[in-house]
C-alpha cells in the first residue's frame, strides 16, 4: 500500500467512528444536550465536516481561506449547532460531500507541497504547513471529536464505539 | 521536514494536549467516572501509554500478541498507582516511539496482523499505519477525557 491509500484508509475509518455515533438517532436526539457539555451529536458532525472542508480549501487556495472575520466567528459557533432547519441527514450527506473532495485530494495532490498558515496567536509566525501534515492532522481532529461523541453516544443510549 | 518528523509533530502535540489535562487533576479525579462511561482519566492514560506500548512492540518485532486481560487492565488505576506515575510512563513510552521510528529505514516495511475479529482478515500493517491508529487512539481518548474532565467540573 502507498502512503496516499494509507491515508484514505485512515481517513475512511476514523470518519466511520464518528459517523458511528449519530447511527439510527433522531434530529433531535441530535440537538440533544447529554453531558455538562454544550457538545451536541448533530452539532459534532457539522464542525467536523467544516472542518474538514477548511483544511481541504486551505490545501488548495492558502491562507486567505482561513482569515479570521466577525463572520466566520460566528460561522465556527454556528458550526457546534444542528439548527431546527437542518438535519442530521443533511449534514451526513453534505459531511460525504466534503469527503469525497478531500479524498480525492489525498489521491492527486502533491503531498509535500505546502502553504503558508494565517497570521493567528494560535499558530507560530511563519508557519508553513504541508497538504500531508493537513490531512494527518485531519485524522486526529476527526478522532478527538469522535471520543467526544462517543461518550454522548453513551450517555443517550449506552451504544459504545471502543474501550 | 520529512514525512517521520511530520507525523510524529501531529501525534507528539496530541499526547500533549491529553498529558496538560491532567495538570490540576486530584488522584482522587484522576479514579472517577462522572459519565455514562466507565472510563475514568487515570484509565485512559495508562490506556493510550498502553496502546502505544504494544503497537511500538508490533513494529520492533513484526508480531501483534494480543493480551485481553493486559487490554482489560490497562483501563484500571490500580491502588498505588499515581497520576505521575502515569505521566512518566507515557513520556517514556513517547519517548520510545521516536527512537524506533528514528531508527526505521522508511514506514512501508508491512507485517501481518493475527487473526482476530477485531483485524479485517489477512490485514498486514506498515509503520505509517500504526502510527496513523495511535493518532486516532491517542485524540479518540483525548475526546472521551475532555467530556469526563467538564463532567468532574474540573476545568
Amino acid at each position: 500500500m502507498s502512503e496516499r491509500d494509507d491515508l484514505l484508509e485512515a481517513l475512511t475509518a476514523h470518519r466511520g467512528f464518528l459517523r458511528h455515533t449519530v447511527h439510527g438517532i433522531t434530529d433531535e436526539q441530535a440537538r440533544q444536550r447529554l453531558t455538562v457539555s454544550e457538545l451536541t451529536l448533530g452539532g459534532l458532525i457539522k464542525h467536523v465536516a467544516r472542518t474538514e472542508k477548511g483544511w481541504a480549501d486551505f490545501v488548495v487556495d492558502g491562507p486567505q481561506t482561513m482569515a479570521m472575520t466577525e463572520d466566520s466567528y460566528a460561522e465556527h459557533a454556528d458550526g457546534f449547532v444542528l439548527r431546527e432547519d437542518e438535519t442530521l441527514e443533511g449534514v451526513l450527506a453534505e459531511y460525504e460531500k466534503i469527503a469525497a473532495r478531500t479524498d480525492e485530494l489525498v489521491r492527486t495532490w502533491d503531498l509535500d507541497a505546502t502553504q503558508p498558515l494565517p497570521e493567528a496567536p494560535w499558530f507560530p509566525p511563519n508557519a508553513t504547513r504541508s497538504a500531508r501534515r493537513v490531512f494527518v492532522h485531519i485524522v486526529g481532529e476527526t478522532a478527538q471529536h469522535a471520543g467526544h461523541a462517543d461518550i454522548l453516544r453513551e450517555t443517550l443510549d449506552g451504544q459504545k464505539t471502543m474501550g | 521536514m520529512d514525512e517521520k518528523t511530520q507525523i510524529l509533530t501531529i501525534l507528539e502535540s496530541a499526547r500533549q494536549s491529553l498529558s496538560r489535562m491532567f495538570a490540576d487533576v486530584t488522584e482522587e479525579q484522576a479514579r472517577a467516572t462522572p459519565t455514562a462511561s466507565a472510563l475514568c482519566l487515570g484509565g485512559i492514560l495508562k490506556h493510550v501509554t498502553y496502546g502505544e506500548t504494544i503497537w511500538v512492540d508490533f513494529i520492533v518485532e513484526g508480531e501483534k500478541v494480543d493480551d485481553l486481560d493486559r487490554y482489560a487492565a490497562s483501563f484500571r488505576m490500580e491502588p498505588g498507582e499515581t497520576v505521575g506515575g502515569l505521566l512518566d510512563e507515557y513520556a517514556a513510552a513517547a519517548k520510545r516511539t521516536e527512537e524506533v521510528i528514528a531508527g526505521l529505514p522508511d514506514l512501508d516495511t508491512a507485517y501481518e496482523l493475527p487473526e482476530a475479529p477485531w483485524y479485517p482478515p489477512g490485514a498486514a500493517w506498515n509503520a505509517r499505519e500504526v502510527l496513523l491508529h495511535l493518532l486516532h487512539e491517542t485524540a479518540q481518548h483525548a475526546g472521551h477525557a475532555d467530556i469526563i474532565k467538564e463532567s468532574l467540573g474540573a476545568r
